[in-house]
């Protein structure tokens, strides 16, 4: 792919992912956190260096250049705003409240229809089947929403950015490994790249924006920084929510947590036998900050070591007052706060689970389902 | 204090062993022969669902290696079909209407107000579980749908921000 300049490069990085041997860096040999060797031992003095890990990074502006120079392609990159949009009926992104939302606040962004917004996605996998060794692999795939329908989320359309190689899960210190990615975006927000287009026949200034990320639950907090663990797993209701912790099973219970979305005046508020015991209802449902109100939030967490020791060092106030374990690296993004929808709750995923969960109670699956001894003794159990 | 008064899941006391009632959510044992039986001889259309029969293990009662998509398909057609006049029709109810919130959220098409109907119904719905099912059935991802909604009004079609597209091209790196 190389002579077609869709290249990539291959990144040096710690093993312990406490850093990327690159810009500043890239001259060093040993990990300024851990002191561990860049390179193997045995390697070097004649012979070539050989890294512990590797990232390899493919660089995104190249593959959007390259699109505006096929016509099959060129034409279709502005469809997200050339197609005839019906009021209320939503059928892409692009007609969703966050899309226009964003438009409306970057309007220098949205006059050139041309302007690539994207998505991200990552998600860990063995490459080496199930039954084999434990390993996990991250690849990051970018997305791009200007297009149809039929082709935004078809495979071809998918870029592969980045692949991050394990054997063990990046975890919290997935932010080293992007710090290309994110320096790369904020480059084609801010300045752009000089691009060619073949449907107009002239060159433009090409920009692009990450819209938000698809994530499954776990990574979810790789990604966004708010743990998905405990009483305050949920990202929306923050602090307050009414979760507590089941004596018996030891695990956080959401059970009556959701009666303060109701109206005021429904009945099922003034219940006091069906839900928890004697609670009679009357909060509001729980407010969510904004991207602006968040960002000031995590700006005030400083930033954490990454690498081995990542997983240990807690914000004060962790799991009681809030769930944060790192400033996200895409709040180095310019235009992140703005964004209305940043982190997407995976319907796949929940949609499994929900099933899994009531089937097997429903069924009765021995050692799946919810209903068992541990759960009879949790609903009698006396405080 | 008590979680929530529940006369049917407390555990029988005898003097030598402690029994646990099967709850009113929980089906017979004939009754989960007559699902499993009938899962054995279902037949779908090509390319709607993988072959589930073959899913069903009927020494075990069991149903073995579902994928995502077999769960997607279970929760948007089968879940009202399969305990229809099995369950009391109260549970029946909450479980359609869980089933039909995933199956309108699915939609390629998204009409605005539409959504925020499914935004008032889901709230009722899962107070409807949570009169039924018991405190440790509701973990993390039996609060989230309550948010799906609101995701979908900002974000538009679920299609595009799931990740079924994703573990699919995983399979194409892993080659």
């Amino acid at each position: 792919m190389k002579p077609l300049s869709l290249g990539y490069q291959k990144i040096d990085m710690c093993p312990n992912f406490c850093m990327l041997y690159y810009l500043e860096n890239a001259e060093m040999t040993e990990c300024m956190t851990c002191g561990h060797s860049c390179y193997k031992s045995g390697t070097g003095k004649g012979k070539t260096l050989v890294a512990y890990k590797k990232l390899r990074y493919f660089p995104i502006t190249s593959r959007l250049q390259r699109l505006f120079m096929s016509p099959r392609t060129a034409e279709h990159m502005t469809w997200h705003q050339s197609h005839d949009a019906v009021d209320g009926v939503m059928v892409h992104p692009s007609e969703g409240e966050a899309w226009k939302h964003f438009n409306s606040v970057h309007s220098h962004f949205s006059a050139e229809s041309r302007n690539v917004h994207l998505g991200l996605c990552t998600d860990g996998f063995n490459p080496f089947g199930s039954f084999a060794a434990p390993y996990s692999c991250w690849p990051v795939i970018l997305m791009i929403y200007n297009l149809p329908p039929g082709m935004c989320m078809r495979s071809e359309f998918m870029f592969l950015s980045m692949v991050i190689l394990g054997p063990s899960n990046p975890g919290r210190n997935i932010d080293v490994c992007l710090r290309p990615l994110i320096d790369e975006l904020t480059q084609l927000w801010s300045s752009g790249a000089l691009t060619y287009d073949i449907s107009r026949k002239h060159n433009f200034v090409m920009r692009a924006a990450l819209m938000w990320t698809i994530n499954d639950f776990p990574t979810y907090e790789m990604l966004s920084g708010w743990s998905t663990h405990g009483k305050l797993a949920c990202s929306y209701c923050m602090e307050n929510n009414k979760a507590f912790t089941l004596r018996n099973r030891g695990k956080a219970s959401f059970f009556d947590c959701h009666r303060r979305f109701l109206p005021h005046n429904h009945r099922y508020r003034k219940n006091r036998k069906d839900f928890f015991m004697g609670r009679v209802e009357k909060d509001v449902a729980p407010s969510c900050l904004s991207g602006e109100e968040l960002h000031d939030v995590v700006l005030e967490y400083g930033d954490i070591v990454f690498g081995l020791q990542s997983g240990k060092q807690k914000f004060p106030g962790f799991g009681l007052t809030h769930n944060w374990v790192k400033r996200s690296i895409f709040w180095e993004l310019p235009y992140w706060k703005t964004n209305l929808l940043r982190h997407n709750l995976d319907v796949m995923h929940i949609e499994k689970n929900v099933f899994k969960n009531i089937f097997n109670t429903v069924m009765d699956v021995k050692g799946k389902t919810k209903d068992n001894i541990k759960a009879s003794l949790d609903v009698g159990v006396v405080l | 204090m008590l979680f929530c008064n529940r006369k049917n899941m407390e555990l029988v006391c005898d003097e030598s062993r402690v029994a646990k009632p099967r709850a009113s959510f929980v089906l017979e044992k004939n009754a989960q022969l007559l699902v499993y039986k009938w899962l054995k001889s279902l037949c779908f259309l090509d390319g709607h669902a993988s072959n589930i029969s073959k899913l069903v293990n009927m020494e075990e009662c069991r149903l073995y290696g579902k994928k995502s998509h077999d769960c997607h398909v279970f929760m948007q057609t089968l879940i009202p079909l399969t305990f229809r006049d099995l369950l009391s029709k109260g549970i029946w109810d909450a479980l359609t209407e869980i089933s039909h919130f995933f199956r309108d959220l699915c939609s390629g098409k998204l009409n605005v107000d539409h959504i925020e109907r499914l935004e008032t119904n889901i709230i009722e719905t899962l107070c409807k579980l949570e009169m039924i099912f018991p405190p440790s059935f509701f973990d993390s991802m039996e609060h989230l749908p309550i948010h799906l909604s609101f995701e979908a009004k900002l974000g538009g079609p679920v299609q595009y921000r799931w990740m079924y597209p994703f573990e699919r091209l995983d399979i194409t790196v892993a080659i």
